[in-house]
């Protein structure tokens, strides 16, 4: 898995990390049970503070994405809801709201988008 | 062997440090502390009082009221010991043009009361240095590994670095980076780096410091700083300021017929008056570098783009 | 250290050529001038040396001070495991080791030139080098001062280049008592600069462990105690520059209010009446006849001089009557020319060689033509060839006989060669040295008797006063021609002269005079009068002595305003610089003169005649030196508000006042730095920014930014809430 880090950006770095990360596990890219680099591994590969990396993945732990088991480090975690529905629906909005406009400004369709949204969900199964 | 001194919490604490010269304040007040094992990016622009700060930590200059303490010890009274304990490189890696690397490699040794040779060899090997070369043969990229190995190898608990990007290329920039995020990692090691490049601050420092004009107005984790600081592009014929002020604002900043307004902690009274003087008013993204600009941009002195747009 | 020094030595080396080429050069331009006045060389290489061995090392001294107080380069040396009294240490080693070698090696070799050569062409050993040798240590001491100058932070405007002044200073003395020559003369020179040269140095280094971090004022202000060498430094130096300056002024002032125009000044002298036998008083004055391209004295008053009387000394009594002088019996000086230091030789009328005293005890004569060379060396018994020195040695210079016997040597007759014990004359046809006189001499002198008369010689043995007259062969005066003003000396007719001594009279001196060093003695031919002077000028005393050991005296008073030559009390800028003259100096000489008026040393009343023929000068003076310490005062209360002096040391800087005059002022200046004031924010007055609350109202001088902008978590404050929404 590749995390690549853009300093400057309106988003924090742990925050991009924290992110990328989620979108491999998403992706599945990363599977359940996958060990993830240490802390000072991935600080050296990425060239980032370690206490960044450790608030990415503290925050990543505390979302249920990753598990940290003592002594072996964090391990990609089973899918656990530590969001509520309400929560979990306010955040699929906020994504959907991006695609939707964006789909809009290019001139697309509303049934050109939906067309093109089946077709990646088919593409992840 | 060395031994392992007790660990404190703070490895660097400034009371009230002023230095004036002549007439001029160039460090004001500073009330500055920095914890154990954080790496601190000190931002601020030239003539700001960074490199005087750092000066009047090492002892090499005598404030002219307040005091400053490093490792515990004042800074006047800095004995040789614990002189090694902290690592310091100085703008420009400053190094005798006629020594050769391996001559550097001595003159360290003999001079400190504990050295190791091999971590300024695995320093050395890191930016691509030949031990033979003399010094005024190296690229500045090169002269900066040669610095950086000079003060790794005593194994100090605490590095001051003055702009050590200063004109590097790329390939030492990174360089100089991983030494950093290296060192920092056990955690017992801090680092006060000043630079003025912000992409590698925001990399490697989990803490910023910012001095403008002598006072230091930013002293949090990066984190912190970003959220705390707010940014708003307000639709305005003339500038917002002329009638109104703004309770926290940091900077003004003309778009044409629009203004980029940076506010620090913005409060309810804040959000009220911006919405009092424009007609539209649109959230802006944050990010560190127009964070940091922002509050640059208020210093009276050291840069040319003066805007004069500050309430 | 070693690491150090090594450092030191490995930057600074390449200026080693640099030193060697400039003192090999000087080597070779004194070696050429062989023939200069002054014992031969060594005055010329200790010139040359104090011109250019300062200036090499106070060169030193800024190039390794200035890189290394950079500030980049500075943090990179004093950040590691060394004491800044190492980094001073290791400088000043290194600079010792690069100086001392560029100026000893070409000097040695300058030395082993000499060596070599030996005394065949000129008197000179290889010691001629080591006045100049010695001089170059002290010299060195401009290498700690350059190294103070620059680490202290001072204007150049100001006094930045203060320290220079009292190493500059020190060097002074040394040079003059080294140009002397002589090894004895080296050789306390030598022990007395290692202390100098020690002191610059230890302050130097209090300057550079200091100073170089730039302190501000109030920690050098409060905490001198205990850091005294380096204010004791500027003091010091504070004092020279103004006694210099004060000096200076004195010596223009009275060279501008001099006469441009040479006026001869008459004097008065006693003279003897030879028809008459009658003693005189009068004043004299010498003319020059431009014509004859000639000096002649004439009488312009004078009046008679009896037992208690009066004397007028320009009363007409005088005009037109023909006197003999009364001439002077000097002892004997033993000076100094020797140890391998020799002058030049002197050539002698009369003599085939030119001669030059060794202090062995030997004359050496050298031939001038067709090349110089040693022939011969002459000893008290007799001459013998050149190459060692052999023969039994003289008690003295011998040469210095020629300053008693000048009056002759200037009539162009051969003067004796004399020391302390006996006379020589030395013989042309043929060459060899003649014993005369084997007697314990004091001192000697020619007395004039009358005009057509060879002066006689008097020589003091003992506590006698023994009269000789010079004979020749056949055991007449007749020799003597006296020499008319305006004509040529004719060398010829001493050649074949033999003068031998004859004893004339035996006089004993009295009590009284017998601690008196030389006499004023004129010649009668029933006895011989001596002269003294008193305690006060215008009351000397005339001894008769007899030649039966019995002696008569009487006293008289000169009339001071008879006096030819009277004191101007006039208004004049001479009093005017003498008044700014400092305090300690007064009191110098006002102590000298109560030592020499208590140890009854003649003229010891000078100073207070003086002072009391110039009322109004005196009065000027005076007036002038309350306003300069008055003003000092002023000025030392301003420099204690501006460098913000507690009002202690102000009260100790105003009491020095009256003994170091201006210096004072100067010093303060050049010890403490300026103390910046801005108003404070509650009371508007001007307080010390290096204090952390206001003098005056005691409020804190740290203000609230007030900006409102700042983001500090040190206070663990619990963070707002986020800002963009």
């Amino acid at each position: 898995m590749q995390i690549r880090v853009i300093p400057g950006s309106s988003a924090a770095i742990y925050r991009q990390i924290a992110d990328q990360v989620r979108r491999a596990v998403v992706s599945g890219e990363l599977s359940i049970g996958d060990a993830m680099p240490s802390v000072r591994v991935l600080a050296k590969e990425l060239v980032v503070n370690p206490n960044t990396v450790a608030k990415a993945y503290a925050e990543l732990i505390r979302d249920g994405v990753l598990e940290s088991q003592p002594g072996r480090g964090a391990f990609v975690a089973k899918r656990r809801n530590v969001f509520t529905r309400a929560e979990r629906t306010r955040r699929l909005d906020e994504a959907l709201d991006a695609a939707v406009s964006a789909g809009l400004v290019l001139d697309f369709t509303s049934d050109e988008i939906l067309a093109r949204m089946q077709a990646k969900l088919e593409e992840l199964k | 062997m060395r031994v392992e001194h007790v660990t404190d919490t703070l490895v660097i604490r400034t009371k009230r440090l002023t230095r004036y010269f002549g007439h001029r304040a160039v460090v004001r007040d500073l009330d500055f502390s920095v914890r154990r094992g954080s790496v601190v990016g000190l931002l601020g622009l030239n003539g700001a009082g960074k490199t005087t700060t750092i000066r009047m930590l090492l002892g090499f200059l005598d404030p002219t009221r307040g005091e400053s303490e490093v490792l515990g010890i004042d800074s006047r009274h800095l004995t040789p010991e614990t002189r090694c304990r902290i690592g310091h490189t100085t703008e420009g890696h400053f190094l005798y043009p006629w020594m050769r690397v391996r001559d550097c490699e001595r003159f360290g040794r003999q001079t400190h009361a504990s050295w190791d040779g091999n971590l300024f060899d695995q320093a050395v090997r890191r930016f691509g240095i030949d031990t033979e070369a003399k010094v005024s043969w190296l690229s500045r990229g090169q002269r900066a590994g040669v610095s950086l190995a000079s003060t790794l190898a005593t194994e100090p608990e605490l590095l001051i670095l003055d702009d050590p990007a200063l004109g590097l290329d790329p390939v030492s920039r990174r360089a100089l980076n991983e030494t950093i995020v290296e060192f920092s990692e056990s955690g017992n090691c801090t680092v006060l780096l000043s630079s003025h490049l912000l992409d590698d601050v925001e990399r490697v420092a989990d803490r910023v410091a910012l001095m403008v004009d002598g006072r230091m107005l930013v002293d949090s984790t990066l984190d912190d700083f970003l959220q705390r600081v707010g940014a708003w592009i307000v639709h305005c014929e003339q500038n917002p300021l002329s009638q109104h002020s703004i309770p926290g604002l940091v900077h003004c900043r003309s778009l044409g017929n629009r203004w980029h307004i940076t506010i620090a902690d913005p409060s309810t009274e804040a959000m009220d008056t911006l919405e009092t003087l424009a007609e539209r008013l649109e959230p802006a993204d944050v990010n560190f570098e127009e964070a940091v600009l922002a509050y640059l941009s208020r210093s009276r002195v050291g840069h040319s783009f003066y805007t004069g747009t500050e309430s | 250290m070693k690491p150090l020094v090594w450092k030191e030595l490995r930057e600074n080396l390449r200026w080693l050529p640099l030193g060697l080429l400039v003192i090999t050069v000087i080597c070779l331009s004194v070696w050429s001038n062989r023939n200069g006045s002054g014992p031969l060389m060594a005055t010329g290489l200790v010139t040359h040396l104090a011109i250019v061995t300062p200036l090499l090392a106070f060169a030193l001294g800024i190039v390794q001070a200035y890189r290394d107080l950079q500030p980049a380069a500075s943090a990179y040396l004093s950040h590691r495991g060394v004491t800044a009294s190492d980094l001073y240490g290791a400088k000043l080693g290194a600079g010792f080791v690069i100086y001392i070698v560029s100026i000893v090696i070409p000097v040695l070799g300058l030395a082993c030139c000499i060596g070599f050569q030996g005394m065949w062409q000129f008197p000179m050993r290889p010691a001629q080098v080591v006045p100049g040798l010695v001089f170059s240590l002290v010299a060195f001491a401009m290498h700690p001062a350059a190294m103070l100058m620059l680490a202290r932070n001072a204007s150049w405007w100001g006094t930045r280049v203060f320290p220079l002044v009292p190493a500059a200073a020190m060097l002074v003395p040394f040079y003059a008592w080294l140009y002397q020559g002589g090894l004895p003369g080296a050789g306390w020179c030598f022990l007395f600069a290692l202390p100098a040269l020690g002191w610059t140095i230890l302050v130097a280094r209090q300057g550079w462990r200091e100073l170089a971090t730039d302190p501000p004022a109030s920690t050098v202000n409060t905490r001198l105690r205990g850091r005294w060498l380096l204010p004791a430094y500027m003091v010091f130096g504070a004092s020279i520059c103004y006694f210099t300056a004060v000096a200076f002024s004195v010596l223009i002032a009275d060279l501008v209010s001099q006469s441009q125009i040479f006026v001869p000044a008459p004097w008065m002298k006693l003279v003897v009446e030879p028809n008459s036998e009658e003693i005189w008083l009068v004043s004299q004055l010498q003319q020059y006849e431009a014509r004859l391209g000639n000096y002649s004295v004439d009488v312009i008053g004078g009046q008679i001089v009896s037992d208690s009387a009066v004397v007028d000394a320009m009363a007409s009594d005088a005009k037109g009557r023909e006197f003999t002088d009364f001439g002077s019996v000097a002892p004997l000086r033993p000076t100094y020319t020797g140890d391998g230091f020799f002058m030049p030789p002197v050539g002698a009328i009369g003599m085939p060689w030119r001669l030059s005293y060794d202090t062995r005890g030997y004359l050496l004569g050298y031939e001038q033509y067709p090349q110089i060379r040693w022939v011969n060396v002459i000893s008290a018994d007799g001459i013998h060839p050149a190459g060692e020195l052999s023969g039994e040695p003289f008690k003295g210079n011998p040469l210095t006989g020629w300053e008693h016997f000048s009056r002759l040597a200037i009539a162009g007759y051969p003067h004796p060669l004399m020391d302390l014990e006996g006379i020589w004359f030395v013989d042309n046809n043929p060459i060899a040295l003649r014993r005369v006189l084997d007697m314990k001499i004091d001192a000697a002198g020619l007395i004039a008797t009358n005009k057509n008369q060879p002066p006689r010689v008097v020589l003091r043995s003992g506590n006698q006063l023994q009269e000789y007259r010079l004979v020749d062969e056949s055991g007449s005066e007749n020799w003597y021609i006296p020499q008319v003003p305006g004509t040529a000396i004719d060398r010829s007719r001493s050649m074949n002269l033999r003068l031998d001594l004859e004893l004339v009279r035996k006089f004993d001196i009295p009590n009284e005079l017998q601690n008196e060093k030389s006499f004023s003695i004129g010649w009668m031919p029933q006895n011989l009068l001596v002269a003294i002077t008193g305690p006060r000028w215008h009351e000397p005393v005339v001894y008769r002595l007899n030649s039966d050991g019995t002696h008569t005296s009487f006293a008289f008073t000169v009339d001071p305003n008879s006096n030819p030559l009277k004191v101007q009390d006039k208004l004049s800028l001479t009093s005017v610089t003498v008044g700014s003259i400092p305090g300690a100096i007064f009191v110098m000489i006002v102590a000298v003169s109560a030592w020499m008026y208590l140890t009854n040393q003649p003229n010891a009343l000078d100073l207070l005649n003086d002072v009391a023929e110039r009322p109004m000068g005196t009065t000027v003076a005076v007036a002038i030196f309350i306003a300069v310490t008055l003003l000092a005062w002023w000025l030392i209360r301003r420099a204690a508000q501006l460098r913000g002096l507690s009002r202690n040391q102000m009260w100790l800087w105003t009491l020095s006042v009256p003994l170091l005059g201006m210096a004072s002022p100067l010093a303060i200046i050049a010890i403490y730095p300026l103390v910046y004031r801005e108003p404070c924010h509650r009371c508007q007055t001007p307080c010390r920014v290096d204090f952390l609350v206001c003098e005056h109202c005691g409020t804190d001088l740290q203000q609230p930014s007030g900006q409102g902008i700042e983001i500090l978590d040190r206070d663990q404050r619990i963070l707002v809430s986020p800002a963009s929404p």
